[in-house]
């Protein structure tokens, strides 16, 4: 039984702590950040939710970070229900249809105004613009680069200090360094395609012009002959018996990580990967192999925006301002190893080819989310002997209705 | 007020909180979907109704009739093997001889509780074309194994054992306990009149194992046509940068498919349409194997 003479403190302590006008913890503002799981870029944004929260005491960043395979059904699930976080992280070619379906809040002019627009890269502002507004900015700006093993490079006669200019080179280089057990089965790839989509986007947009899918037409634009020139390349390194690497050689594990690969291209944050699971491999960063003209090497990146259904829209963008600042893109630069999206930063970048190559970039075309059709074609490629054009041919009849889809 | 309807209003009032539950997270959820599957509703854009269009859709689209052609290979491939192991090791675990019982039972039934995500992980090292145990064990015995995961041919398969392996113990275990409700009288009748152990089995145990088998094959079968993980998992779990249902789709199972179309293509409605379809493929199959097996008794 509960001694009545408590009854009293208790009700007034009680009421002390729910009181809203009286609770500190209820003057802070929560802001929900999600974005996908990278063992790089999950450092960097625990160093920037940290300072950032140092510096505005009356803010709290929650962060969730789910891996990348389901972080889409998450976000997507959660936007469709009228709910979701109030900052979150998505790939740039989807913001028309993010824009047109009113789920993303543009960025009030005064942030815009702190932000110094013009410092960024303009081709990355481009997909964020709509009139006068702006509905999201840049991070997590991504280009290729090639990784050269250097003892395993060395080991197979080659020279990382001369890496190979030309997809031919490649190929040529690639064959050298691949190694066969008695049984002809790889035991150590020349190129990692692990990452298919860095391989075939640095051939297919190196290939086609003026576009890899036409957005006011609606298709896919690689079905002629300069995207079958490139799948071709594809099928050089992939099939038959010289293949520098095969999807039944350590299927889905890191093999250039692993030191079972001597090539790997992938965008350079994976600087900050290797750094975590391979810190040993003395490496090389080259620029990926051209055609015969001059160098394009698609670039990729993602937005941070706020969601337009968000109460704390202010705070949220604020949060966007810091991370997009100098002083977050430095720190993205340095713990995760990212590109650097502001101009002013260029030279902070402590490698030259990544700092040199930035001016090829050429963005990756609005898809949709077809990746899966070029990822499955890229397999097709490996796995079955049926003739590139017509693999080409049907991946593009079911490309340019994906896109037909998604734009509709 | 009666005392009947005061009886019906308390059992009513009784029942609420079960139906407001089902209702909440069963029948609206399903009437949604049915309502959904009348759209062309893309997970962030609008809906417009198009009445039965996505079910016209399906028709011409050789995904569905590949995963369908795909949960159809894994059912008549999973089920009867995972039937054809249990039923045996249940009457060798019902033997009154057998010593050790709880622990053989315990053994066979530890891979139904372990997770299946972690169980598919190791069972994808497992089948490393080049470095998996099981690879290695066949290239002692002289045998090129074949590239599992990796290979169209031999990717279904290699899933397919996953999947017996998990339900064998849940298979099991309903059947020793469908096998421990028969009356000891009947085998024992059968074994005086002088029926040889197959006799016994064909002609008594079987027959009156009846609702235990038709429970059995109902809930494998429906498993088989709703598996997600194991194939989720084993083609794209992870960092793989692989295709879930890969590769070329030869591991695109119904549920896989539904997933693709409504979370990485956004298809709602479509996606809707495809989920109606395989709810009125299993009510159709459980019906058919209710007519079939089915053998009413009564003892």
């Amino acid at each position: 039984m509960l001694n009545r003479k408590l009854i009293l403190p208790l009700v007034v302590i009680l009421t002390a702590l729910l009181w809203p006008g009286h609770s500190v913890a209820q003057q802070r503002v929560t802001v929900l950040h999600w974005q996908h799981f990278h063992e790089a870029r999950a450092a960097a944004l625990r160093a920037l939710q940290t300072v950032y929260q140092q510096q505005n005491t009356g803010v709290a960043i929650q962060t969730d970070l789910p891996p990348l395979a389901q972080y889409f059904d998450k976000l997507l699930t959660a936007l469709a229900t009228g709910s979701g976080p109030d900052v979150f992280q998505v790939r740039a070619e989807w913001m028309p249809i993010l824009i047109n379906g009113g789920f993303v809040a543009g960025a009030p002019e005064s942030v815009i105004a702190e932000a110094n627009i013009g410092d960024f890269f303009p081709w990355t502002l481009t997909p964020f613009r709509r009139g006068n507004r702006y509905y999201g900015l840049p991070t997590d700006v991504q280009h290729l680069v090639m990784y050269i093993n250097n003892p395993l490079a060395r080991e197979a006669g080659l020279d990382p200090a001369r890496p190979p200019q030309t997809w031919d080179e490649l190929v040529t280089q690639a064959r050298r360094a691949t190694k066969r057990d008695g049984q002809g089965n790889i035991v150590q790839a020349g190129l990692d395609t692990r990452y298919k989509w860095a391989v075939y986007s640095s051939i297919l947009y190196q290939h086609v012009f003026p576009n890899v899918v036409n957005p006011a037409a609606k298709r896919a634009a690689w079905g002629g002959p300069q995207g079958i020139a490139a799948w071709k390349i594809v099928e050089q390194l992939l099939r038959g018996p010289a293949a520098v690497d095969s999807p039944r050689f350590l299927p889905g594990q890191r093999k250039w990580e692993a030191k079972k690969a001597v090539f790997y291209i992938n965008h350079p944050v994976n600087r900050g990967v290797i750094e975590q699971l391979a810190p040993d491999i003395a490496y090389t960063i080259a620029p990926i192999p051209r055609t015969g003209r001059d160098l394009v090497i698609p670039a990729r990146f993602w937005a941070y925006v706020v969601n337009s259904r968000s109460r704390n829209q202010e705070a949220a963008w604020r949060w966007v301002l810091f991370l997009t600042s100098p002083v977050g893109v430095r720190t993205w630069m340095k713990e995760a190893g990212d590109l650097p999206w502001r101009q002013s930063l260029v030279s902070y970048e402590p490698n030259a080819v990544v700092r040199d190559t930035l001016k090829f970039v050429r963005p990756v075309d609005y898809t949709g989310n077809c990746d899966p059709i070029r990822d499955n074609l890229f397999d097709a490629v490996a796995l079955t002997t049926t003739p590139i054009e017509q693999l080409v041919a049907e991946a593009v009849a079911k490309e340019t209705q994906c896109v037909q889809e998604a734009l509709k | 007020m009666t005392f009947y309807r005061r009886q019906a209003l308390w059992g009513l009032a009784f029942a609420a909180p079960a139906l407001l539950l089902f209702g909440v997270i069963v029948a609206y959820p399903l009437l949604w979907a049915g309502w959904l599957s009348l759209q062309d509703y893309s997970l962030v854009g609008r809906k417009v109704f198009t009445g039965l269009g996505n079910y016209a859709r399906l028709l011409s689209d050789p995904l569905f009739w590949k995963s369908l052609r795909n949960s159809s290979v894994w059912t008549v491939g999973v089920v009867p093997v995972v039937l054809v192991i249990s039923l045996p090791l249940a009457l060798a675990l019902n033997l009154p001889l057998l010593r050790l019982r709880a622990a053989f039972r315990t053994a066979y039934f530890t891979p139904v509780v372990t997770n299946v995500v972690a169980a598919a992980f190791v069972w994808r090292w497992l089948f490393d074309p080049q470095l998996g145990p099981i690879n290695q064990v066949l290239k002692l015995i002289g045998i090129q194994g074949p590239a599992w995961l990796a290979d169209p041919r031999s990717a279904l398969p290699a899933m397919m054992i996953v999947a017996v392996w998990k339900q064998i113990g849940q298979a099991l275990v309903l059947f020793l306990a469908g096998l421990q409700t028969i009356p000891q009288e009947f085998t024992e009748a059968a074994q005086i009149d002088g029926a040889s152990p197959g006799q016994t089995f064909w002609r008594v145990t079987l027959p009156l194992l009846n609702p235990t088998l038709l429970f059995v094959v109902v809930i494998l079968v429906i498993n088989a046509l709703r598996v997600f993980t194991i194939p989720y998992v084993m083609s794209a779990g992870g960092l793989q940068w692989q295709t879930p249902g890969g590769p070329l789709d030869s591991t695109r199972v119904f549920v896989l498919h539904i997933y693709d179309v409504g979370f990485v293509r956004f298809q709602m409605g479509y996606a809707s349409a495809n989920a109606f379809v395989l709810m009125a493929l299993i009510v159709l199959l459980t019906l058919i194997q209710m007519k079939l097996i089915q053998r009413p008794f009564e003892y």
